[in-house]
């Protein structure tokens, strides 16, 4: 997907930054300030102009705290204004994590702060990688897992370690996804858990880091730091602590506390990219899946349920196809049919959405395609979308989706 | 022997030279007698006043029965029905011709497209024919005073040569010297200026009751059908006295001729208004544009605008208004304020996604709004409306519609919002379609229903009208009935008769009832353009929902397969020809006739503004009436009323079938012994069952569904149905019996059986009526009903079908089901929406368009989308049990071959077949 990020003060319409996904050229000045500008002048009015749609791209615009204007141009997505509107929400709550909301809201000194906004860019750029990334946390307002039978095991290492760190928030991401966590990390608010496996998958890898951030609901003011590990390839451990220990003190005790689980970590990183355990049998048709529990904001998604033979290699679709086309059809269904979930972020419900017009609570929802099929099931707090191949029989969609999701929730262990 | 000048033909002018010798065969009876057969408003049409400059015409006339209210108020009144009237043209003849009634039936037609040129040529002649907007009774004429010097009545000079004309010895002086037919104030027809039974003051009046065509009255063009010819040369003239003044006159001289003019308002109009103001006519003056005044204070709290804006004139004129072209309505709000954003909008965007804006979301004082956009070179049209009122979906397509119908009607964009005499009929046309896309409340109230199954928005964006399937006996009959008129045969009507080329080609022409498509011989783009036109001015509704007295509809358009999407045609080097279109719309009753007209190609080229051709509109006319003898309304009606085919079924019987059901079902499944185990939900609603009649039809379609029937019966609860047919296709003991099975065991034997022996009898007739019937065949398979509600949208020939059954108003009624229905529309739009990207997606794909922001290609293939809703009833406070719940699918699917067709189904979960089965089933049944 290609698209245009446009960050301007919201007094001036002095542009902050660009960010540009996508081989586009740069747009010229006068565009931007008229993007801007048609902004502007609406609000002089009281009106706010929330979003514009063209035959193939959407444009919508939001300012923050009076202060800064984000104008995001994409592909239009044939979804609700709303999923947009979430994206350019989480835009900004990414720079209150990296950047913190004082310096956001009171800009004083302009070309300081477009040197200093730029350690967002990669989070922000993430933001936008939509179906190139690996995760689906973005799009899902859900934290994305991996369902390892190691986890039980895992979860009392990472206790006794954050314990060591003197910090109650810790979690262990495999490949960018949340193997295990501890009971204050998930208690995190939705948003906060996306960026900041998102952050840490953004940033460039190394052994240790150390940086500072804000906690865009629980402390927007206040920074806290940031300390994460790399422990076996792939794996790594991340603590938000306060100003004690230092990262060195820690680093220390790393060593200490997961030297054996060393097989473990190194058997849990190979789920990867089944994201869940073998043990769970999935129909041959099912392409990839995205199941979502809302109540702990926790997804589980995967594009590759099985081993692909070599033999099969290119006539099956692409890994990336897959992800484009599950994101297009959770798109298609959240807020257009079923109801949406209640956000923690502060958006007021402002898009016109499709699904208040229905009268009742829908369910299950499919699409038949030339190339694939797509079944959704809504069963509170579960929402699963599958992708299957198009030789399964539309009939049966129902039933193996339904068969899939009971395999999936089942296991007691493993808790989505 | 009389000689009489005779136009050679109907449209043009007499050549003096060239007179037609004619003894007795012309006849004056014929002027009049015209009137005798249909028409009832002959002479004068009631429409005539209301034609516009440009010689287009929207007239609608409240129905019958109300006219009588009108017209028994007015003091005096001219009324138009048969044994009134236009006789009086016989006053001064002293014989009465009684012979040659042959020839004088033959002419009729002749005289009325003579007079019908006279009128034409009168309201040529006059500017001042009366504003569209002042509402004259039809067929009522009355004056404001009879009393001269009250300023109405004014002088005429013209100038006479008696002798100089010789119409015939019947002829009236007045007529051969002034050119104008006198004719009577009198409801009484006058003989010989005898009075004519009837109690009452004798009115012996001269009213202006036509003109002679190059008669000197028509050539001075001051003298207007219905005035009163008070005084010639100063004296006083009635009757009895205007031979004795006229024989007086010598010479070529001027004379002065004093006349009355028709009244423009009446002084008992407020009453009549007041009196008259029902539903219905209320709607016609809705439809009619007549209450334009009474929009405003409706719509007050409601942000909505439509405004064409242009890009010309310096910023600086912002304040002065300059850059509207065109707004409506005309208050200012919030939305006009930001006009500038919106053409800038537009603009600009083209710079960043190389296409213009199609749409916009905006806040206004806590409201959302939408904004469409549709951009022509440096103008924009721009709708703007509230949110919950109108969804995104369906302002684009509003929008689209309106930019084609502009088209359509003006030629262009700039064609229709530049000029500033079409103001009046832009806001008529604004009017109406706010009216409709804001569903107010009066609307509802007046019962407009056909807007109110529309209140998801969802039928309206449909690109076609509903469709009403006759039997193919009525069905040929009416297509006959129209090709008559298309042929333009018209015997000694037809041009080939005066040896001149027709004015006129008949292109096609569709038929609508209650506003369902009948008939239809256009081609589907021409059709889409009636039907856009017929369905923005209200005209569909209006006739569904009320009979209308009379609609008379005539406009230039430019069809837009002909004007503005100019495709390389089928057949090479054929060209359309290079020439003038005009609409007919005729309306009686429920009934409506569209008809396209060509001026140019094979038919003469036309000039100027030609008014409305009155002979077209009664033969469009005529075929109304013709189709009337044929019991077509008779058939409609019944068709309408018969139960829907398929058989549907509602929410609520369904779930009361569920619920009751489990007593009888054990008492029953003992004698059912030889059926296999029923299902729960196979307590099927008796109403449909009731109607069941066996037919060889139905016949057939019960044992194409046996097969597949026996797979409903070992269905546990809360498997998925989808899943059992695979495993259940096994034979059955009762299959036979299965497809009609019921609710009472008896009623389901009688079924099988007669179902058997049937088609054995030779009882044509019961065949018969039971095919026209075609009463609830049953679509779904196995034992129950599960279609709750379907719609078929054919694309290709611009119809969609959707229930019309007698149960569908019943229906209304029941809470649950009408829910379930906006649910399903509300659902509709959802996947529709998914289909139409898919289907441009596709179409760009194979054009080669590439976006600037990539393509989006996940959804481009889609072909069929589900969804499943549950819906429990509200009512329900018994919270101990668990609420029975009823689940049910809405599944779209879109056919590309042979031609892109949309189908979409609401059926019951536990329906026990396969979807796609469904689906196919009904989509197979429907050809236009």
């Amino acid at each position: 997907m290609a698209a245009y990020l446009l960050c301007l003060s919201a007094g001036g319409g002095v542009p902050l930054f660009t960010r540009t996904k996508g081989d586009l050229k740069p747009l010229p000045f006068p565009v931007i300030g008229s993007l801007n500008g048609v902004h502007m002048f609406a609000s002089t009015h009281d009106v706010s102009l929330l979003s514009t749609t063209t035959v193939d791209a959407k444009v919508v615009w939001k300012v923050f705290h009076d202060s800064i204007t984000l104008i995001l141009v994409s592909r239009d997505d044939n979804a609700s204004d709303s999923h947009l509107q979430q994206l350019i929400e989480k835009v900004f709550l990414s720079m209150v994590l990296v950047y913190g909301l004082d310096d956001l809201t009171n800009i004083k000194n302009i070309e300081r702060f477009k040197k200093e906004i730029k350690v967002c860019f990669k989070l922000v750029d993430s933001l936008l990688d939509q179906a190139d990334l690996d995760t689906f946390s973005d799009l899902t307002d859900s934290v994305d897992v991996v369902l390892g039978p190691e986890n039980s095991i895992l979860q009392e290492y990472l206790d006794a370690f954050v314990e060591a760190a003197a910090s109650p928030y810790g979690c262990l991401l495999v490949w960018g996804k949340v193997a295990v966590a501890t009971r204050k990390w998930w208690s995190l608010s939705s948003v906060e858990l996306v960026l900041l496996s998102l952050l840490v998958n953004s940033l460039p890898k190394c052994s240790a880091r150390d940086i500072p951030i804000f906690l865009p609901h629980g402390s927007p003011k206040v920074p806290h730091r940031l300390l994460t590990f790399q422990l076996v390839q792939g794996v790594e451990v991340c603590v938000v602590c306060g100003p004690t220990p230092s990262l060195a003190e820690l680093q220390r005790e790393v060593d200490r506390f997961w030297r054996t689980a060393f097989e473990y970590l190194k058997s849990s990183t190979r789920i990867h990219p089944r994201n869940f355990p073998t043990s769970i049998l999935t129909d041959q048709s099912i392409l990839g899946f995205i199941l979502i529990n809302r109540e702990s904001h926790r997804c589980l998604c995967t594009v590759e349920p099985m081993e692909e033979d070599s033999s099969r290699q290119g006539k099956t679709m692409s890994i990336y196809r897959r992800r484009e086309i599950l994101r297009a059809f959770y798109k298609s269904v959240v807020r257009t049919i079923f109801t949406p979930p209640q956000s923690d972020m502060d958006s007021t419900e402002t898009a016109d959405t499709l699904h208040t017009r229905l009268k009742h609570k829908a369910l299950e929802t499919y699409i038949v395609s030339e190339t694939h099929k797509c079944f959704a099931m809504n069963t509170n707090p579960y929402e699963l979308y599958v992708l299957y191949s198009i030789h399964i029989p539309t009939y049966a969609l129902r039933s193996t989706t339904t068969k899939l999701l009971s395999s999936l929730i089942k296991e007691k262990t493993m808790q989505v | 022997m009389a000689v009489r000048s005779y136009p050679r033909d109907y449209y043009g002018p007499l050549d003096e030279g060239e007179e037609i010798v004619d003894d007795d065969d012309y006849e004056e009876d014929s002027w009049s007698s015209y009137t005798d057969d249909d028409f009832s408003d002959s002479f004068e049409p009631a429409w005539a006043n209301k034609v516009g400059e440009k010689g287009d015409l929207f007239y609608v006339e409240p129905p019958e029965g109300e006219e009588a209210l009108f017209t028994s108020h007015q003091p005096l009144h001219i009324n138009g029905h048969n044994n009134t009237g236009i006789n009086s043209h016989e006053v001064n003849s002293a014989q009465t011709n009684g012979s040659a009634k042959q020839k004088e039936k033959t002419s009729i037609k002749k005289i009325k497209g003579f007079i019908g040129l006279k009128k034409k040529d009168d309201l040529n002649g006059h500017a001042n024919v009366q504003p569209n907007n002042t509402s004259t009774p039809p067929r009522s004429v009355t004056f404001q005073d009879s009393v001269v010097g009250q300023g109405l009545w004014r002088q005429v000079y013209i100038n006479v040569e008696p002798g100089r004309h010789n119409y015939g010895r019947r002829a009236t002086l007045c007529e051969t010297v002034f050119g104008i037919i006198p004719g009577s104030f009198d409801s009484q027809p006058m003989r010989n200026g005898v009075e004519n039974g009837g109690p009452g003051v004798r009115d012996t009046r001269i009213m202006v009751q036509g003109l002679v065509p190059e008669g000197e009255a028509i050539k001075c063009g001051h003298i207007k059908i219905g005035d009163w010819l008070m005084k010639v040369n100063d004296l006083d003239v009635d009757f009895d006295s205007i031979d004795t003044v006229i024989s007086t006159i010598q010479g070529p001289t001027q004379v002065k001729l004093t006349l009355q003019k028709l009244a423009i308002d009446f002084p008992s109009r407020p009453a009549l208004a007041r009196k008259t103001n029902d539903a219905t006519d209320h709607l016609v003056k809705l439809v009619s544009g007549e209450r334009l005044g009474a929009y405003i204070p409706q719509f007050k709290n409601v942000p909505h605008i439509a405004m064409y804006l242009t890009l010309e004139g310096s910023s600086d004129s912002m304040r002065e208004k300059e850059d509207i072209v065109y707004q409506f309505p005309r208050q200012d709000n919030k939305l006009v304020q930001v006009r500038g954003l919106f053409i800038t909008l537009c603009h600009m965007l083209v710079d960043v996604t190389n296409n213009s804006a199609k749409n916009s979301t905006l806040l206004v004082e806590g409201q959302l709004i939408h904004v469409g956009y549709s951009k022509q070179g440096r103008e924009v049209l721009i709708i703007g409306v509230p949110a919950n009122r109108v969804p995104a979906e369906q302002l684009n397509h509003v929008v689209d519609d309106t930019v084609r119908m502009m088209k359509v009607l003006y030629g262009s964009l700039r064609g229709a919002f530049v000029p500033r005499e079409h103001q009046e009929k832009l806001d008529h046309f604004f009017s109406l379609l706010f009216q409709r896309v804001l569903l107010n409340e009066e609307l509802r109230q007046h019962g407009m229903k056909c807007m109110e199954t529309g209140q998801d928005g969802f039928l309206d964006t449909l690109p076609g009208v509903r469709w009403l399937d006759l039997p193919d006996e009525p069905k040929v009959n009416i297509s006959n009935s129209l090709s008559e008129l298309e042929a333009a045969d018209f015997a000694e009507m037809s041009d080939s008769y005066y040896d001149r080329r027709r004015s006129y080609t008949i292109l096609g022409s569709c038929l609508f009832y209650k506003g369902y498509l009948i008939a239809n011989h256009l081609h589907k783009e021409d059709f889409m353009d009636i039907a856009l036109y017929t369905k923005y001015y209200c005209l569909l509704a209006l006739s569904s929902e009320h009979q209308v007295g009379q609609v008379v509809v005539w406009k230039e358009v430019f069809p837009t397969r002909r004007c503005h999407e100019q495709t390389d045609p089928l057949i090479p080097g054929y060209t359309e020809p290079d020439a003038r279109w005009f609409l007919l719309v005729v309306g009686l009753k429920h009934s409506l006739i569209c008809v396209l007209l060509e001026a140019g190609g094979c038919a003469g080229w036309i000039e100027g503004h030609p008014t409305p051709d009155p002979f077209f509109v009664d033969q469009a006319r005529a075929t109304l009436l013709h189709l009337e003898t044929l019991d077509m309304a008779g058939q409609c009606e019944a068709r309408l009323h018969s139960p829907s085919f398929p058989a549907l079924i509602t929410a609520d019987q369904q779930l009361q079938g569920n619920k009751g059901a489990s007593s009888q079902q054990n008492a029953k499944a003992g004698t059912k012994a030889g059926a296999s185990p029923v299902s729960k939900k196979s307590q099927g609603p008796e109403s449909i069952l009731k109607n069941k009649k066996p037919s060889p039809l139905l016949d057939r379609s019960r044992t194409e569904s046996d097969g597949d029937s026996t797979q409903s019966f070992d269905t546990s609860e809360g498997s998925t149905p989808v899943m059992n047919r695979t495993f259940d296709r096994k034979p059955s003991a009762g299959s036979e019996d299965s497809g009609g099975s019921g609710g009472s065991n008896q009623l389901f034997k009688n079924t099988g059986k007669k179902s058997r022996t049937m088609p054995g009898a030779y009882d044509m007739s019961g065949m018969r009526r039971d095919l026209l019937r075609q009463d609830s065949v049953k679509m779904t398979a196995g034992l129950d009903n599960t279609l709750f509600h379907y719609l078929h949208l054919d694309s290709m020939e611009g119809v969609y079908v959707c229930p019309t059954g007698a149960e569908v108003s019943d229906l209304e009624g029941s809470a649950l089901h009408s829910q379930l229905v906006q649910n399903f529309h509300a659902c509709c739009l959802i996947i529709r929406k998914v289909f139409e990207k898919a289907v441009k997606a596709k179409e760009r794909e194979t054009k080669g368009i590439k976006s600037r922001l990539g393509e989006d290609t996940s959804l481009i293939d889609v072909k069929e989308h589900g969804v499943l809703f549950r819906c429990s009833p509200e009512s329900r406070t018994d919270k101990k049990k668990e609420a029975p719940s009823l689940t049910y699918w809405v599944v779209g699917r879109l056919f590309f071959d042979p031609y892109p067709r949309e189908v979409y189904v609401c059926f019951q979960d536990s329906a026990q077949q396969n979807l796609v089965e469904l689906a196919f089933k009904l989509s197979f049944g429907m050809c236009v």
